[in-house]
């Protein structure tokens, strides 16, 4: 049995799906016609809408970061206002820490889009203590997946150096995702195992994102991954 | 359920191993008259399935009794079941008999092989087998590639001259092409397993499995290991833990170990992993004994290797 990432109804799921597709159009299409705000007003259910922005994290920046386009001044408030209206948890040890890297790639990306988000409500501070990735390999799969919003192109110089010395082991979630049939999981890793694609691209990377640009065709989630991947891996180096 | 948090053989690990394949041989040896071949029937209509049986469980007990590291009463066993196999097949004779009513069959060579592997010698068989292991015929046998080994590995246990390409062999295998590792399934990985088992001669020579494909398997077994013992396909999982002791740096899979060893009966039976055992131990033979089998020859080669292999030269699980 395929494990897969269809939308739950009732949920935030179709949202999420929903964005997810408009985001990968964009990064396909030429052009700057993306609004985040002409979206949400698209989708009719704002609040789903406001959601889903929070559920893909610095990935709404995208088509922005990967095609060097300007973040609209409107689309930043809106991205502020799902940070408020749904503030990363705060009383679970372990998904505040995730949340934590998730949070920083979003900044980051603020950042580099010269949206200046340190002070903004709901955001999870931003510590510099930072903690070591799970020395075995599952685990190091089973968190990068959960972090893939934090993913290039919103890696820094101290993660890539560390996926580099873990070139193995995330192939090696990839090569697991892929028996598993978890194809939202492979194409996150995939993703993953493009920080440094520039320079040293892994030889199973190629094979492995056509073959879920295949087989997940039909998941909105997976195609959004495997598109970033090969934008970011056709990225001129920064 | 993570595999790679440990990836040394302590002595807990060996001693859990032993325990599995202690176990496995005793479940066998009272399980024995299951394998006993139909008599009421001409010689080449006893069935494919029951040869396969009787010469997985010959297998077993020779390799018992070549790696010398069970206790007295396991060792005792794997003999009394070595000496019952060569009984059923009329010690070689019947072998004879099918390998001479149907010579282009490989079948008895290769189950005469593992006989001959433990001093079990049929001269007429022996005869014969070099005789037709000198044939063109016997280069082009439309075997699976890895089936093509097997005949190879028979060759050379029983001292016949190999005239093959091995290399040439190894290349037509699933495991020769170094493919994408997700492509495995359940068919080739079989293929993947066996391909090594001729190559080392099922741990005895790690060095017959070139280094490209102990590197491949460097790679990629942690993950084939950890995928299969999620889904507690013990069978393949079982044969996997034996290609990891026929590497020259082996690796050993520890927390696999425990897995399996959570999963034998009491009676030391191990299940499939596919479909659930009958109460009666009698009718749970029919799908079991492989997985049993297995575990016997996987428990023996891991306890061997972990004891003869230097910590420092082990492989780790990733």
């Amino acid at each position: 049995m395929p494990i897969t990432s269809a939308p739950t109804p009732g949920t935030v799921g179709p949202a999420v799906h929903l964005l997810a597709g408009a985001l990968t159009r964009a990064l396909l299409e030429e052009g700057d016609g993306f609004r985040l705000g002409r979206f949400l007003a698209d989708s009719g259910d704002r609040s789903a809408g406001l959601a889903a922005v929070r559920v893909l994290g610095a990935d709404v920046l995208t088509p922005f970061v990967l095609k060097g386009l300007p973040l609209p001044g409107e689309d930043a408030a809106l991205i502020e206002a799902a940070v408020r209206v749904y503030p990363a948890p705060q009383d679970q040890p372990r998904e505040t820490a995730l949340w934590r890297v998730r949070e920083a790639a979003l900044v980051r990306a603020l950042a580099a889009l010269g949206v200046d988000a340190s002070g903004w409500e709901g955001l999870t501070p931003v510590r510099p203590a930072r903690q070591p990735p799970a020395p075995e390999w599952v685990p190091l799969a089973v968190d990068l997946v959960r972090l893939a919003c934090a993913a290039p192109p919103f890696t820094d110089a101290t993660v890539r150096e560390e996926l580099a010395r873990r070139r193995l082991d995330l192939t090696r979630g990839l090569v697991r995702a892929l028996l598993r049939r978890d194809a939202l999981s492979a194409a996150r890793l995939a993703r993953w195992l493009t920080f440094d694609a520039v320079t040293a691209r892994p030889p199973l990377l190629a094979p492995a994102l056509e073959h879920l640009e295949i087989v997940g065709a039909d998941d909105a989630r997976v195609l959004l991954e495997t598109t970033i991947a090969r934008r970011t891996m056709t990225r001129p180096p920064a | 359920m993570g595999t790679g948090t440990r990836d040394t053989m302590d002595a807990v690990a060996i001693r859990l191993a032993q325990q599995v394949g202690d176990r496995a041989v005793a479940w066998l040896g009272s399980m024995r008259t299951g394998f006993t071949l139909a008599r009421d029937v001409p010689d080449e209509r006893i069935g494919g399935d029951g040869l396969k049986s009787l010469a997985e469980l010959a297998l077993a007990a020779g390799l018992v009794r070549r790696e010398a590291v069970a206790g007295p009463r396991c060792a005792q066993t794997a003999q009394g079941l070595l000496d019952f196999a060569w009984r059923e097949f009329d010690e070689g004779d019947l072998l004879y008999r099918l390998q001479a009513h149907t010579p282009a069959a490989t079948h008895p060579i290769e189950i005469y092989s593992l006989f001959a592997a433990a001093g079990y010698r049929h001269e007429r068989l022996d005869r014969l087998a070099g005789h037709l292991l000198g044939l063109r015929a016997s280069r082009v046998i439309e075997h699976v590639p890895n089936r093509r080994l097997a005949v190879v590995a028979a060759a050379t246990r029983i001292g016949v001259p190999v005239h093959d390409d091995v290399d040439a062999l190894i290349a037509q295998t699933w495991l020769g092409g170094t493919p994408e590792p997700w492509m495995l399934d359940a068919n080739n990985a079989y293929g993947v397993t066996h391909t090594v088992f001729h190559l080392t001669d099922w741990g005895s020579r790690p060095e017959g499995l070139p280094d490209r494909l102990q590197d491949y398997l460097h790679l990629w077994l942690p993950v084939w290991t950890e995928v299969f013992c999620e889904t507690r396909f013990w069978d393949l999982l079982l044969e996997f833990l034996i290609v990891g002791t026929c590497l020259q740096r082996p690796l050993f899979f520890p927390s696999v170990w425990e897995r399996v060893a959570e999963a034998q009966h009491a009676d030391g039976m191990v299940p499939n992993g596919l479909t659930v055992p009958p109460a009666d131990s009698r009718a749970a033979w029919l799908n079991h004994h492989h997985p049993t089998v297995v575990a016997a020859v996987a428990g023996t080669l891991a306890v061997s290797r972990a004891l003869t292999v230097p910590a420092a030269s082990a492989g780790g699980a990733g």
